[in-house]
């Protein structure tokens, strides 16, 4: 019964979010605050959570006392609490920096889209039930769209309307995939759907996974519905870009993980999706598309949001490789590179953030001679670079290392996969040390601008758990492997959630 | 040259979205042999869920699948079925005559609590792409409009009321009652010359319907361990006041539609009054 409140998870910033207008009349400063104590409210509580279903095992949280399959449930496991508590941690690190930026009209409003945007999020990820799981991305792609249009200029509405077609687009899919479904097993319970998936005329189940696939394939930032992400990225602040690439992508993630594994998957030791297609290949394929493109155009950018946003796509392509290579190693690997991400691409869009106000732009070659003027931030700025290039003691490193050799290990024709992965290092490893080189020049730069301690406290957080992660890798460990043998377990998920054994 | 690439690019969309077509309509419309697919043309209900929230008899379902584990995915139809009656049945599961929203307001409505949500942040964005329009001014309305719309204000205004307050009976409910009361501030904006938007009201309007949604919820929660659990007596079946919290919940989201779609038309009108 304890579980059952799980669900303030939700309800608490949904209750508060109503409330904002209240509090912008009174004064439109205090609904920044509002929104970073209800976040953080939902971080201790989901850390909480997690500490409990590490030593409880997976539990679920039922609404309106109604049990699955027939009301909607919320399914708390290692795997689903872990990604929340990391949504929560990294929205609440990016709202210190949104704090302290300077005061505009629309506050009040952009405190609400963020709240409800990171709000849905973590409810994507909570949630058993698939219709659930579609109205949430509906907030999540509506509050989107509103980040980024915050800037009110032209290429923050030309990113905007982007993201808003192909988000309707993809939305479109989900739900004709979602009507599918209920039309021919009768449910929209997550775990009831996993129990009698394999029902399914093999025909018909791929047209589902493919629509649920592009469904999501958008926050996922894959290849091809990622052509929002340079405007989107570029148009908006860049410490706002840190919530679309740590929460939005990892979101869009955690569901493909989620329902090609558990769902669509067809059982524990050799997971594949069921359906007349190899999807495990469609989707390494998608990942080396994404990863190549998001790579090889990152080289050719010299405006650091839209190489920073083209890397975070990369990245999504490698996670995507193993989610289709489909071992027990690899979605280890998959997992850790994911959380990895979200921690060193937030402290890079952050450490931008005032590096763009120091210098006065956001075009590389302005960027010489930084690290005279801030030795911190330049520094900040290699330690995040160094952890998603994977350089060793940092901890891109280790969940690299994990990738590669999840893959070979997998044999066949991965061998090309392999090659993809090192080629994408190798750009990496370039486009980043060019602008570290930059930073070090010997170079004076006339700057008033002041950091404020804030930014400060977000960067030596993150910094510090890069590192950390880095030298100590089995820090995260249990939680990784915990969560790995809950998204493998099909049959564990199904008797949770249902009482049916399979 | 950029014209070329235009239609370029506008007939490879044409080819995806032609094959994309062929797929689909292939997919769907062969006989598939084994295995499940939809059945369009002659729907079977009682393989689906929502057959037990037609026949308000979940609590049965729910003990059904607790003693017959798996056979109950073959055996839907054979869950006990409860007796209803219209006007006499007392303490029905989901008290409410309206199936409709027994099922949008009860078994899932959290769902609505989301959908809830979805317009607010809708009209939030509108807002704040609109929030430097300028007031506008139409030209004067001519007597039968002013007249007209001084007229039908009230009537509209208690129809809307009507179909809300109605939701657990009869067709209708919070979303077309709310959006039939923002058809009435429409009509005033084109009726008078002199309207005033007043976005504050309507701001401090919607917080409280709002708050009233998730606050019975969270009332639930507390008082019988789960969100948005009924905790009021459903009453008699088919009376006005019946089945708990349900007929609350919309009319607090009528209310809340209401002020939500009205501030969205006041936006579009020239925004606030400072």
């Amino acid at each position: 019964m304890k579980s059952n409140y799980a669900v303030l998870l939700i309800a608490i910033p949904l209750l508060v979010a109503f409330l904002q207008p209240l509090f912008s009349l009174i004064n439109k400063r205090l609904t920044k605050w509002v929104t970073f104590l209800t976040i953080g409210f939902n971080f201790i509580y989901s850390l909480k959570l997690l500490n409990y279903v590490m030593a409880n095992g997976a539990q679920i949280a039922i609404i309106g006392n109604w049990k699955p399959p027939f009301g909607i449930n919320l399914y708390l496991s290692p795997f689903s609490m872990l990604f929340a508590t990391i949504i929560y941690f990294v929205a609440l690190i990016v709202l210190l920096v949104y704090l302290i930026d300077k005061p505009t009209e629309v506050d009040d409003r952009m405190s609400i889209a963020t709240l409800l945007m990171v709000m849905a999020s973590g409810a994507i990820t909570l949630t058993g039930d698939i219709f659930n799981m579609f109205v949430f991305v509906e907030i999540l792609s509506i509050s989107t769209v509103i980040l980024i249009s915050f800037n009110n200029k032209g290429i923050s509405f030309k990113g905007a309307f982007r993201y808003i077609v192909l988000a309707s687009l993809g939305s479109s899919m989900l739900l004709l995939a979602i009507g599918f479904i209920y039309g021919s097993l009768g449910t929209l319970n997550l775990a009831s759907i996993a129990y009698r998936f394999n029902l399914l005329n093999p025909v018909y189940a791929s047209v589902i996974v493919f629509l649920f696939m592009a469904g999501i394939m958008v926050e996922a930032e894959l290849f091809p519905f990622n052509a929002w992400v340079p405007e989107a990225y570029k148009g908006s602040k860049s410490y706002l870009n840190a919530l679309l690439s740590g929460v939005v992508g990892t979101t869009g993630i955690y569901v493909l993980f989620r329902m090609f594994i558990t769902i669509f998957g067809s059982g524990q030791n050799h997971i594949q999706v069921i359906g007349s297609v190899n999807f495990n290949a469609v989707i390494i394929v998608i990942g080396v598309l994404t990863t190549l493109i998001g790579e090889f155009s990152a080289l050719s950018q010299k405006d650091i949001k839209k190489i920073l946003a083209f890397s975070s796509m990369a990245q999504m392509g490698i996670i995507a490789v193993t989610i289709g290579v489909a071992n027990m190693n690899s979605i280890n690997a998959g997992i850790f590179h994911l959380i990895n991400h979200a921690f060193s691409k937030s402290l890079l869009f952050i450490v931008a953030f005032p590096i763009i106000n120091i210098v006065g732009s956001a075009n590389i070659d302005k960027w010489e001679g930084l690290g005279r003027k801030n030795i911190f931030l330049a520094i900040a700025f290699a330690i995040g670079s160094f952890g998603l290039i994977g350089i060793p003691f940092f901890n891109g490193f280790w969940s690299k290392m994990m990738i590669v050799e999840s893959v070979v290990s997998a044999g066949g024709w991965m061998y090309l996969v392999i090659g993809t992965i090192l080629l994408s290092a190798l750009v990496e490893t370039f486009y980043f040390f060019r602008i570290i080189f930059k930073l070090f020049v010997d170079k004076k730069i006339e700057s008033t601008y002041s950091v404020h301690i804030f930014i400060y406290l977000a960067i030596l957080i993150l910094s510090i758990i890069v590192i950390y992660i880095g030298i100590k890798p089995s820090f995260l460990a249990t939680y990784i492997h915990k969560a790995a043998i809950d998204l493998v377990d099909k049959s564990h998920y199904i008797s949770t959630v249902l009482g049916v054994i399979k | 040259m950029k014209n070329t690439q235009g239609m370029v690019n506008a007939f490879f969309a044409f080819l995806l979205v032609v094959i994309l077509g062929i797929f689909f309509f292939n997919a769907i419309n062969q006989p598939l042999g084994n295995g499940l697919v939809l059945n369009k043309d002659n729907p079977d209900l009682s393989k689906r869920v929502s057959i037990h929230y037609i026949l308000k008899n979940v609590h049965n379902a729910e003990d059904y699948l607790a003693q017959h584990k798996s056979s109950y995915f073959r055996n839907r139809d054979k869950v006990k079925s409860s007796n209803l009656e219209f006007g006499k049945t007392k303490n029905a599961e989901s008290g409410s005559a309206n199936e409709v929203t027994s099922i949008v307001v009860n078994y899932r409505g959290f769902d609505t609590l989301g959908e809830v949500t979805v317009l607010f942040i809708s009209i939030l964005g509108l807002g704040m792409l609109l929030h430097e329009n300028k007031k506008k001014y139409w030209a004067k309305p001519s007597l039968i409009v002013r007249t007209g719309a001084n007229f039908l204000f009230p009537f509209i205004v208690l129809f809307g009321v009507y179909v809300f307050v109605h939701g657990h009976l009869t067709p209708g409910g919070g979303f077309p009652g709310g959006t039939i009361i923002a058809s009435a501030a429409l009509l005033l904006i084109l009726g008078l010359k002199d309207f005033k938007n007043k976005l504050t009201m309507t701001k401090i309007i919607e917080s409280l319907a709002g708050l009233t949604f998730a606050g019975l919820g969270l009332v639930g929660l507390f008082t019988n361990g789960s969100f948005l659990t009924n905790f009021l007596p459903s009453g008699t079946m088919g009376l006005l006041v019946s089945s708990g919290i349900t007929a609350l919940i919309y009319i607090a989201v009528g209310i809340k539609v209401a002020a939500e779609l009205s501030s969205g038309i006041m936006e579009m009108n020239g925004g606030g009054e400072e």
